[in-house]
């Protein structure tokens, strides 16, 4: 009972927030305005900082190194607590580097694969359907003026955002995913940051080169994208979520990947082929890692996985609708 | 205050803890000065900086600072850890609900394979291993949807903020490698406003806690 009350009072105590927050405050589509133009701006801008990872009881801190030069991002991730461990992606691939045990992973992919639509005047059209925005005015993030904005979910198929954008890039520097209870579920935060300032190629090097690692790599072999429908029909997806991305890899791994976004959240449904050799994947029923939630059942020879930062629920009921067409 | 910036860089606060240090950072620029310094520092004794910048940084540390970090550094590694519980030889470990049996040859490779749940193909004697190519890259219809669950299911876990957590089958190791692999897939191709969110996919995969 107690812990009921509290929730309904830290509820009660956040709406009240909202409510009383100062009459410039913008809502709905103005927020709407701002979280486009800002956002496009932050796509191709330099920057490098250090950042908090919390979600639970759990907190990792690290370093981020984003270059954007004619095009071509690259962005290199450095834990800073724990074991030193990097990860850098570009336009060809992704690269995982364990130093502590001297171990990499090598993960191989085509631009033209990772690359998403960008957001254009008309892509949040709509969303209001599905969030309702506002702002709660201006706050400081690692030393900088940000707008706080508010996406609360209108349903319960997805989490609700509250976003600190850089003012003057639009970059985002301050995120907190909630659940529709309003609970905290993860948090990223920059606590130093510097924006358009050069970023080095040494500065996008990994620590050591690691020409004497054991490798390990995954090669996304014949992949293309798919224009056409799947095998696969989704019975059910939450309203306004709509299909962006249809991904078929063959080789020695085949899987199919579809992408689904509300422009906000994405839900990523595979399809992997059970063989005798990855029978051991085999998973039914629910799974979770910080806000990330995953929901799998076995079709006939197939592995049917979806996940997403969306609540449990969701990734279970779009996976119960999920069948093989005739 | 150094043993709170200690055990907010090492991950080791408390959600109560955590919070307000949290709301300090944001707030309090003496605070974020001292942080910065703190993280060069810590980098700095791990060797993983080296240019000028960060050699004054440390040359103006005091001595007792630096002994305070080394210290701290000299803790034992996650991997360590990790493999302090293992009893090598033919020992049933406990493991995730599953427990296995483990060879004494057990490599080290395991780990990635562990993470990422490939076979290996490149070796340290490989000629060829994979480098990264900096500067050459430098409608559906919508049923209404019925047995929500969610408000009567508490989460799995709170603290399964670096490993899948199952709540319908055991925890395997083919299982936890299979999801990590479609978990750097689903951040690749993650679009809109939040997506910056994403990273955030890679950051848990680069602190699984194998």
């Amino acid at each position: 009972m107690v812990d009921f009350i509290n929730k309904y009072f830290i509820i009660s105590l956040y709406l009240l927030c909202l409510a009383t927050a100062p009459a410039s405050h913008a809502t709905g589509h103005a927020v709407y305005d701002i979280l486009m133009s800002l956002t496009n701006a932050a796509g191709m801008i330099n920057y490098k900082g250090t950042f908090l990872y919390s979600s639970g009881e759990n907190t990792e801190t690290m370093q981020i190194y984003h270059s954007a030069m004619d095009g071509e991002i690259v962005e290199k991730i450095v834990t800073l607590s724990g074991d030193a461990s990097e990860i850098i992606q570009t336009n060809q691939g992704v690269w995982c580097y364990f130093h502590a045990d001297k171990l990499g992973y090598f993960k191989f992919g085509n631009s033209h694969l990772f690359r998403t639509p960008g957001m254009h005047a008309e892509s949040l059209q709509g969303l209001e359907n599905y969030y309702r925005a506002s702002t709660i005015g201006e706050e400081r993030i690692a030393g900088r003026l940000s707008n706080r904005i508010v996406l609360e979910a209108n349903d319960r198929y997805r989490y609700g955002y509250e976003l600190w954008l850089d003012r003057e890039s639009g970059l985002l520097l301050r995120t907190d995913l909630f659940d529709q209870n309003l609970k905290l579920l993860d948090r990223y935060m920059f606590v130093d940051i510097s924006i358009n300032e050069m970023i080095t190629e040494n500065e996008l090097k990994p620590k050591h080169s690691g020409s004497n690692y054991i490798w390990n790599f995954d090669k996304m072999v014949n992949s293309k994208v798919l224009d056409d429908d799947s095998h696969w029909n989704v019975g059910w997806m939450p309203d306004g979520f709509s299909k962006t991305k249809h991904v078929l890899s063959q080789g020695t791994n085949p899987k199919e990947h579809l992408v689904f976004s509300d422009r906000i959240a994405n839900v990523s449904i595979f399809i992997q082929q059970l063989r005798e050799e990855t029978s051991n994947i085999k998973f039914e029923g629910r799974s979770q890692m910080g806000s990330v939630n995953a929901w799998g059942k076995v079709i006939e020879d197939f592995q049917v996985t979806v996940m997403g930062s969306v609540p449990a629920d969701t990734v279970r009921l779009i996976g119960e609708s999920i069948s093989l067409n005739d | 205050m150094k043993e709170n910036l200690s055990a907010l860089y090492d991950g080791e606060l408390s959600s109560e803890e955590l919070e307000p240090l949290l709301e300090r950072l944001c707030s309090d620029e003496e605070f974020q000065r001292e942080w910065k310094m703190y993280c060069l520092l810590r980098s700095m004794t791990r060797g993983e900086c080296t240019n000028s910048y960060f050699n004054s940084v440390l040359a103006d540390a005091t001595q007792t600072e630096t002994d305070d970090l080394q210290a701290i550094e000299n803790k034992p590694k996650r991997s360590e850890r990790f493999f302090s519980n293992w009893n090598f030889g033919f020992t049933s470990l406990s493991f995730g609900q599953g427990g296995f049996r483990l060879a004494a040859s057990v490599s080290v490779a395991v780990l990635v394979g562990f993470i990422f749940g490939f076979s290996f193909q490149y070796s340290p004697y490989d000629p060829n291993p994979p480098v990264p190519f900096i500067h050459e890259a430098a409608t559906v219809g919508a049923t209404p949807a019925e047995q929500f669950e969610t408000d009567a299911i508490a989460a799995i876990d709170e603290s399964a903020a670096t490993r899948w957590k199952f709540k319908d089958v055991s925890a395997t190791l083919d299982r936890e490698m299979n999801l990590n692999k479609l978990l750097l897939e689903h951040s690749l191709f993650s679009r809109g406003p939040a997506s910056s969110r994403h990273f955030g996919s890679r950051v848990m995969l680069i602190n699984y806690d194998y």
